[in-house]
């Protein structure tokens, strides 16, 4: 990280990398997602995947059906194999992930989120629900985060379009955040609504406020969520599950962020 | 949608959820909050009783001489032995990790009702010349699993809690617990490194007869001084949020498992890593 990224993350809580996807893996991306939507529930089962429909989701507002005739959901997407595994220890984003949390890490959770014209969700988290695995630390010039989220772009999502917002510095707030259970208004004097173009990645500390405007676009909003925690942490559910092979074709790296490398190793030595 | 921007009846995500956000959980009086904050320990005397103690320490020296297979025994130091996942023996020892009294002084140190044991471990200390180092605590402390926090009104947010329970009698001079109070809130590393125990002036010395435990954050500078004549027993258990993974080779068996189903307390100590209900975020 740059001293000024490093400034600005301490600052606001999150930073936005911009092109981190190529056209390519972009074009691979869409047409897997493409495939998926095309299938049945029944069929996307046999690929260990599980699409979760937002309907019962208490932080999202559900948006109009797509012309597949989904309503907004969300699926772990890992089993799938390629193209999204390749994003498990994507060599742009890992020096950030290394910087920011600062111990031996995992992949805890990686999912595709899809949001049609009125979708949107609500404002969560912040530094004062004192939520342990979220916790925003920066110690002795050391960044130290319990969990940092990766948002990749999969399409241009404008402010219009249910952009991903934030409350830039909630991640250090004393006080119960006052907008949280509402969807962001991007016209409130602390929300700070982030538009991206494909292919970008927004950062961010698990413990700042964020929520997704409502979508008052015509365009479905759809978005890859990867997440990572030092490795003493358990997984999300089932959404680090792999594809069959992925042992034989991943990287060590790779093998290692979904394994998890092993926990509380200098508790070992100090015994 | 269930949620609603009406503030008087803003179904919150602490609430859909159970997020543990102020929850208040636990039954701690205030004087106890406060001196655990301002040390970072406690002591329980009489924790067990003369037949537990004698009982466990019996079950130590067994695994020690038997072939327990889901008990591993490894030699760290030469006058040590640890006993990893030593609740697989059953009795005594079983039971002494979900005592009432020692699971309600370690609930509100963590995280509301999300806790459960990451580790077990039986300890046989054998005389010897060299006391232990002392761990580093504070925010110097490597250890990212240790990290103490303790929020506004007394809302606990500890990582790694320890119960040590001596199962031998300790002294000042032979074998005890030594830890430096408020060294969990150290902004600097402490200056002792390679220091004898005796020579570190602010070091407490926590004597203790057998029976008693003392609970500490993993995040205070701590080190054991080494018996002078006499073996000594200990059991050391530790308790994390939710969803820490488990302490290696501290796995509980299926075994274990199905017999502490019907038991509340061991079987909620003993839930597989856990974060939230599922749809949380």
């Amino acid at each position: 990280m740059t001293q000024e990224e490093r400034y600005l993350f301490d600052l606001n809580g999150y930073l936005v990398l911009k092109n981190v996807l190529s056209q390519k893996i972009l074009g691979l991306m869409n047409t897997a997602i493409d495939h998926l939507e095309s299938l049945s529930e029944q069929e996307l089962k046999f690929q260990n995947i599980s699409r979760d429909y937002a309907d019962d989701n208490v932080y999202a507002k559900v948006g109009k059906k797509t012309k597949q005739g989904h309503k907004d959901y969300c699926c772990n997407i890992l089993t799938y194999g390629e193209p999204f595994e390749n994003l498990i220890d994507w060599p742009v984003i890992m020096p950030y992930l290394q910087e920011m949390i600062s111990a031996p890490l995992r992949i805890d959770a990686a999912s595709f989120m899809s949001r049609n014209t009125g979708g949107g969700f609500v404002f969560h988290h912040g530094y004062a629900e004192l939520l342990p695995y979220s916790e925003y630390i920066f110690d002795q010039g050391t960044f130290r985060c319990a969990s940092i989220k990766i948002s990749y772009a999969l399409s241009d999502v404008g402010v219009e379009d249910g952009c991903f917002a934030v409350i830039p510095g909630s991640h250090k707030s004393n006080f119960q955040n006052p907008l949280v259970g509402q969807i962001p208004d991007p016209n409130h004097p602390l929300v700070q609504p982030i538009s991206t173009q494909k292919g970008d990645a927004i950062l961010f500390s698990e413990d700042l406020s964020h929520g997704a405007l409502e979508n008052r676009g015509g365009k479905v909003r759809r978005t890859l969520f990867y997440s990572y925690a030092p490795a003493f942490q358990t997984s999300w559910g089932e959404t680090t599950q792999v594809g069959p092979g992925f042992e034989t074709r991943a990287t060590p790296q790779r093998i290692e962020l979904v394994n998890g490398p092993p926990p509380f190793e200098d508790q070992l030595t100090k015994l | 949608m269930k949620t609603t921007s009406n503030k008087s009846n803003q179904l919150t995500e602490d609430k859909a959820f159970n997020l543990q956000s102020g929850t208040k959980h636990g039954k701690l009086p205030k004087k106890k909050k406060h001196f655990f904050d301002i040390t970072g320990y406690f002591i329980l005397e009489d924790l067990l009783t003369c037949k537990q103690v004698n009982n466990a320490k019996n079950s130590l020296e067994k695994v020690n001489h038997s072939a327990y297979s889901q008990i591993q025994i490894e030699q760290l130091n030469p006058q040590e032995l640890t006993l990893f996942n030593i609740i697989e023996v059953g009795g005594a020892i079983e039971d002494a990790m979900a005592r009432k009294r020692l699971v309600r002084h370690i609930q509100p140190l963590i995280w509301g009702t999300q806790y459960r044991l990451v580790s077990s471990q039986g300890k046989i200390r054998k005389p010897a010349s060299s006391d232990e180092q002392l761990s580093q605590g504070g925010q110097a402390d490597t250890r990212r699993f240790t990290g103490y926090r303790c929020g506004p009104g007394g809302e606990f947010r500890s990582l790694l809690i320890t119960a040590l329970i001596a199962l031998s009698d300790t002294s000042s001079e032979d074998g005890c617990l030594c830890l430096i109070p408020g060294s969990h809130k150290s902004n600097l590393p402490h200056p002792y490194a390679n220091k004898h125990l005796d020579d570190i002036p602010p070091l407490h010395k926590l004597p203790l007869t057998a029976g008693s435990a003392v609970i500490f954050t993993e995040n205070i500078s701590h080190a054991m001084k080494s018996p002078k004549e006499q073996t000594h027993h200990w059991l050391k258990f530790q308790y994390g949020p939710s969803y820490f993974m488990n302490f290696p080779k501290c796995t509980p068996s299926q075994s274990l498992l199905k017999r502490t189903a019907n038991d509340a307390v061991k079987s909620h100590l003993l839930l597989p890593p856990y974060y939230h209900p599922e749809g949380s975020q």
